[in-house]
């Protein structure tokens, strides 16, 4: 286990960057200062709801843990990949519009959920999010350019795809490949940006084709360990419905501690596995240093919470067993 | 207790298992149950530290793109 951490802790450096972090604490310290130059009451609200989100209460981490979905990695790795020497202040802005478009996805996610805090009450902070996740491209590309074919069709079918799943009371396979992957089409746009800053056709569709692939898999990933977030809040999700389908007389709870995890996560293992085939086009060892993580991380709480699963069922059968009594 | 009670205790009720980890008997007699000796040393050689994975893995943080 000893090994095991220490191989963890080196990896996780990949994901934390100095090139990240900088952008990323950029982009939050921009947000602020924007809003609280032009919307100082709301600025202040959202400042709280940003912090809030964060598990260590500071705005930029939220970003930067290590099972979120590498929206933010994603454009910077492919123009590493497709460029010697990318332009540093072309990438600030395209991080700068992501985050923005992220805290709007999330705000909004975050009511439809029931996960909500102070949500409805910044509601109008969605109208500085999205222009800023827009506007900032105009810079770079004019009305007529096809980046802006790209960004509709994705934010688009992105918002069709929410509003679909929220209205479904079960997701089947069918429902998760169509719908919820779907929800994620979002993750273009910025790879698109990229993509047509520095000229390449095909060599876009490789990482958009990865992008797509990788957040299916992240999805997968969300419904298995959201599962009892989701249960708690009534939301359904491809894994809860299979839970439903498979649980017979158990509880949910109760399937997913005997068996639902286990299967779970060997599903993603893989699907992991699998991604790892669209690697080779990309020329990306980020990339594949970021798999080699996730791979790691997976494996590592597949062990943990599988013992921990394990506490749960002995503790369960002695205090449930004839002789362990209730004491008079 | 059934093993979804217990699931919940992992999330929100450390002290159980701290008190259940040092002293088994004391704990199950607190929740007001009894077990044998072979039951009590069974419960003594649970690894309870795997117990804090399960918070921090289902817990409140959600970090999904959606």
């Amino acid at each position: 286990m000893a090994r095991h951490n220490e191989g963890l802790a080196a990896q996780s450096s990949l994901l934390h960057d100095d090139q990240l972090q900088k952008l990323v604490g950029g982009s939050c310290a921009r947000i602020q200062t924007e809003l609280t130059r032009r919307a100082p009451f709301l600025g202040e609200q959202v400042r709280g709801w940003m912090a809030h989100l964060s598990p260590t209460g500071v705005a930029p981490d939220y970003f930067l843990q290590p099972r979120m979905f590498p929206i933010l990695r994603l454009p910077l790795w492919a123009a590493k990949s497709l460029t010697a020497e990318p332009d540093g202040d072309f990438l600030a802005d395209v991080i700068y519009s992501t985050v923005n478009g992220y805290y709007y996805i999330r705000l909004l996610d975050n009511l439809m959920d029931g996960h909500g805090t102070i949500e409805l009450k910044i509601l109008p902070a969605t109208a500085f999010f999205h222009t800023e996740f827009q506007a900032t491209y105009q810079k770079y590309f004019d009305a007529a350019h096809p980046f802006w074919e790209v960004f509709r069709s994705a934010w688009f079918s992105a918002s069709d795809a929410v509003t679909h799943e929220f209205n479904l009371d079960r997701i089947r396979e069918a429902e998760f490949e169509r719908i919820t992957v779907a929800k994620l089409a979002g993750v273009r746009i910025p790879l698109a940006a990229v993509g047509f800053r520095y000229g390449t056709g095909q060599g876009m569709q490789r990482w958009e084709n990865f992008a797509l692939a990788l957040a299916r898999w992240s999805q997968m990933e969300d419904d298995l360990f959201d599962w009892h977030q989701d249960l708690c809040h009534g939301k359904t999700s491809y894994f809860l419905s299979e839970a439903n389908r498979c649980k017979g007389f158990d509880t949910v709870d109760a399937w997913v501690i005997h068996e639902g995890f286990h299967q779970g996560v060997e599903t993603l293992q893989r699907e992991l596995s699998a991604l790892r085939d669209l690697l080779p086009p990309l020329h990306s060892p980020d990339v594949a240093s970021y798999l080699d993580l996730r791979e790691t991380m997976l494996e590592g709480q597949k062990t943990q919470i599988g013992e921990a699963f394990r506490v749960l069922e002995t503790v369960a059968i002695v205090t449930e067993a004839p002789r362990a009594q209730t004491s008079d | 207790m059934t093993v979804q009670e217990l699931f919940e205790k992992a999330l929100h009720n450390s002290k159980f298992w701290k008190e259940l980890s040092q002293d088994p008997a004391k704990a199950l007699a607190t929740a007001g149950l009894k077990a044998t000796p072979g039951q009590v040393a069974a419960l003594k050689q649970l690894n309870y530290k795997a117990l804090d994975e399960v918070a921090t893995a289902f817990g409140a943080h959600g970090t999904g793109i959606t």
